[in-house]
């Protein structure tokens, strides 16, 4: 099958899904409507689909639930052959662990500048300006959905797939190949997979966050290779590797070597796939560093005490409108607009 | 407050059966009344929107009866227009070839179905044959409604695919 092809089954699939959930939104469906009117090749893909749901009708009654949910149980355990031995050796004397590390850690971190030079010269880009999204599916199933201002490089070969995520936000749906391993360098970080789903956030150089939607993700927070050659004893010690799971997340930052993971609302997470900015008692300073994300004219606080105010509420994040309304009403504020900039102060 | 009509995609889900029963009782055969309801749709969606919204079920079915005749009219095949469309329960009118095509088909879509990795497959299983909520599948499975989405959309794509292979 083309993959023009393949892409377009797929977008009619998600059309198909979106309609079928109950929160989808009015302008969701007049978004499909609208979809459907661009090319005559979208309604016939639609249509297909209407044709394989009548057909399943007659084809799923011969199936039996528990026998797929007995299948998933022994398809659960996902094994990743090299990290499990590295993490399950304990139990060795001092010198040989420091040694395999060190092992370890040289052949990490050559493969690690290996994977960055050739990413660096054959590696496809894929980028999003601000405000915009993207959703990619890669020649290996994998589907990548990139958030606004994100840019990313990959390669997928016949040994290995590797994404290096420079800047921004990226939800992962990585397609399962058990003999290839799905690997995301974010700054100093290695995020290793075999087939599974999450979300990575890189907030800065040095901060990013990994949110595991579904599957097992084994994290690796100073696979750095500077970091791993010059301290491949003692600081290795402390930062092996980080297994997460589902609702799962690992906050990654320079002035931390080992931090905790903690239980996320993995709904939350994703919400900027639909588009939607929510906050939960959230400082307005933190509000207003997501909507800069999405807009080329940025948002600023003056007032320290006006920073620290906290909110609730969805938003839409592109443009500020809704977000200035509310503060207008609330809290008495004033907004100038300074070149690129709109000044909040009260 | 006044019903509101069905919009577009109401229709393609509820009504394509009928919509399909419906040409193929007039043309008996199911690749065609395939290719068009597809037309019956295209052009339904060509009208702009107000024409849309005013009644476009009783629209839509007007183009395919249309669309269905001149079928018949170009194939002179005779086939009887006085038996009601909508009742097709003792309707087995499809010619052998058809049946055969409709076999072909049925065994293409199970080999898909069953070969979807299991959470594809339970997901769409528990949304096909007992109409659970992207919810109440996510609970069911022990996982997030977004990856219920993500399966279900897998499991749809991969089924359709199934079909393409020799439809180019």
């Amino acid at each position: 099958m083309s993959k023009r092809k393949q892409m377009k089954s797929i977008e009619a699939s998600e059309w198909w899904v979106k309609l079928r959930d109950e929160d989808c939104t009015d302008r969701e469906r007049e978004m499909f409507v609208d979809w459907l009117r661009a090319a005559p090749e979208n309604v016939s893909e639609y249509l297909a689909l209407a044709n394989v749901w009548q057909d399943l009708g007659e084809v799923v009654p011969n199936t039996e639930i528990n026998e797929i949910l007995a299948e998933l149980s022994n398809d659960n355990v996902v094994p990743y052959p090299n990290l499990s031995e590295v993490a399950d050796r304990p139990k060795a004397s001092p010198k040989q662990w420091r040694q395999s590390w060190f092992a370890i850690a040289a052949t990490v971190a050559l493969f690690t500048v290996a994977t960055l030079l050739v990413l660096q010269q054959s590696g496809n880009t894929l980028e999003t300006a601000v405000g915009e999204q993207r959703t990619v599916v890669l020649e290996d199933g994998s589907v990548l959905t990139l958030n606004t201002r994100t840019r990313l490089q990959y390669e997928i070969s016949t040994l290995s797939r590797n994404v290096v995520l420079i800047e921004g936000e990226a939800l992962f749906d990585v397609a399962r190949d058990i003999n290839r391993p799905f690997i995301v360098t974010v700054g100093p970080t290695t995020v290793r997979v075999l087939g599974t789903s999450f979300n990575i956030y890189k907030t800065s150089d040095s901060e990013s966050t990994i949110t595991v939607l579904e599957g097992l993700v084994v994290v690796n927070p100073q696979s750095n290779t500077e970091l791993l050659l010059r301290s491949a004893g003692d600081l290795l010690a402390e930062t092996g590797d980080i297994k997460l799971t589902v609702g799962e997340q690992l906050h990654i930052s320079s002035e931390e070597t080992i931090v905790p993971k903690s239980a996320v609302s993995t709904d939350k997470t994703i919400e900027w796939t639909s588009r939607r900015l929510s906050f939960e008692n959230t400082v307005l300073k933190d509000v207003i560093f997501e909507f800069n994300r999405y807009n080329v004219k940025q948002l600023q606080v003056e007032d320290a005490e006006l920073a620290m105010l906290r909110l609730n509420g969805v938003f839409e994040p592109n443009g500020h409108e809704t977000l200035l309304d509310y503060l207008r009403k609330t809290e008495n504020v004033h907004i100038r607009d300074i070149g690129n900039r709109r000044v909040i102060s009260r | 407050m006044a019903e509101e009509s069905p919009s577009i995609e109401d229709i393609i889900d509820r009504r394509y059966e009928d919509l399909l029963r419906f040409v193929r009782y007039r043309i008996r055969d199911t690749a065609e009344a395939r290719d068009i309801a597809q037309e019956a749709f295209l052009r339904l969606l060509r009208r702009n929107r107000e024409e849309l919204i005013d009644r476009p079920e009783a629209y839509l079915f007007r183009i395919a009866a249309n669309l269905a005749y001149e079928h018949r009219l170009r194939n002179r095949r005779q086939v009887s227009d006085g038996a009601k469309w909508i009742d097709e329960a003792t309707d087995d009118s499809r010619s052998p070839e058809t049946r055969v095509e409709d076999q072909e088909r049925l065994k293409r879509v199970d080999e898909a179905f069953s070969k979807l990795p299991p959470l594809p497959r339970a997901a769409l299983l528990l949304q096909r044959r007992d109409g659970l909520t992207y919810d109440e599948i996510a609970e069911q499975l022990g996982t997030t409604k977004h990856m219920v989405k993500k399966h279900l959309t897998r499991a749809m794509a991969q089924c359709r695919a199934a079909l393409l292979e020799d439809d180019e």
